[in-house]
């Protein structure tokens, strides 16, 4: 029953979607200076509706100024967030690691784990390898 | 813009030292996390601040990314004013809801807003300030049964 009522919510919501894909699509048309006051409204109302609490709104607001400033300045934006959805996980996952394994050893002594961490290494540091041999490379 | 970087910067790097600061008060396995990655991100935004200071440091690094390490755009003062006025509206709204709850406070922002700073006409601001209040009403108190902040007052 419930398969069958998220199959139907599925195509119910694709029906919908593909219908109003061109209307909607005309909102891009409407001018920013209407537009931000209003979307501005609408995510306060939005975070204030998730908790009833009206320090939501604040923090909303202080974020929404954080990620403007992020943005002017180049920050990565999209690092930020998934540090704020995946840190409550990580947080729970390393104080497991710690009451099961041998302190901060269980990270570099189990296969996966050590795999994983060489690769994020190799992640962060290939890039930076690649443009120093591509630099030293142009200079000769 | 280099000034208001560094601003930004040593903003981002006093989170940092404060969620380190924090990181004491939580007990011995607790503390990990929080303080490894305060002081990791601190470390790198005090890099970067120094970066900022020093042409030789921001030369040397830039050796391995290509990307220019400081915004190079500059805004112009008219540009600065109207980020600066659009930003102390925003603020003036959230403060409003605050203080006099969303139903009140978003009919005055919209209309004042619309025809203060957008220059819009009386008949779009008016219609525009009317219409979201009634919209977000049906919607959040009507359909979804979502109280609304009523204000302080």
């Amino acid at each position: 029953m419930l398969l069958i009522s998220m199959l139907g919510c599925h195509i119910v919501a694709a029906i919908i979607g593909l219908s109003l894909a061109d209307k909607m699509a005309l909102l891009t048309k409407v001018r920013p200076v209407l537009f931000a006051p209003i979307l501005l409204v609408v995510c306060l109302i939005g975070s204030f509706a998730l908790r009833n609490s009206i320090g939501d709104v604040i923090v909303t607001f202080l974020f929404g100024l954080l990620g403007y400033e992020m943005r002017k300045f180049g920050f990565s934006r999209i690092a930020l967030i998934l540090g704020l959805l995946l840190g409550n996980m990580a947080e729970i996952s390393f104080r497991q690691t710690l009451m099961t394994q041998a302190k901060l050893l269980g990270f570099f002594i189990r296969p996966i784990s050590l795999i994983l961490f060489l690769a994020t290494l190799a992640s962060v540091m290939l890039p930076l390898y690649q443009s120093y041999r591509r630099r030293k490379i142009n200079e000769k | 813009m280099k000034n208001e970087e560094r601003i930004f910067m040593v903003f981002l790097l006093l989170i940092m030292l404060l969620m380190v600061f924090m990181g004491f008060r939580y007990g011995a396995g607790s503390k990990i996390l929080p303080m490894a990655s305060g002081i990791f991100s601190g470390v790198i935004v005090a890099f970067l601040l120094i970066m900022s200071f020093s042409s030789r440091i921001r030369a040397w690094y830039q050796k391995f990314e290509k990307r220019s390490v400081l915004t190079e755009s500059e805004l112009s003062v008219k540009e600065k004013k109207r980020e600066l006025s659009v930003i102390a509206w925003f603020s003036g709204c959230t403060v409003a809801i605050y203080f006099l709850g969303f139903l009140a406070a978003i009919p005055l922002f919209l209309f004042l807003f619309l025809k203060f700073w957008a220059k819009e006409s009386w008949l779009l601001s008016l219609v525009l300030a009317a219409a979201v209040p009634v919209i977000v009403y049906f919607t959040f108190v009507y359909i979804l049964s979502v109280p609304l902040h009523t204000g302080l007052f």
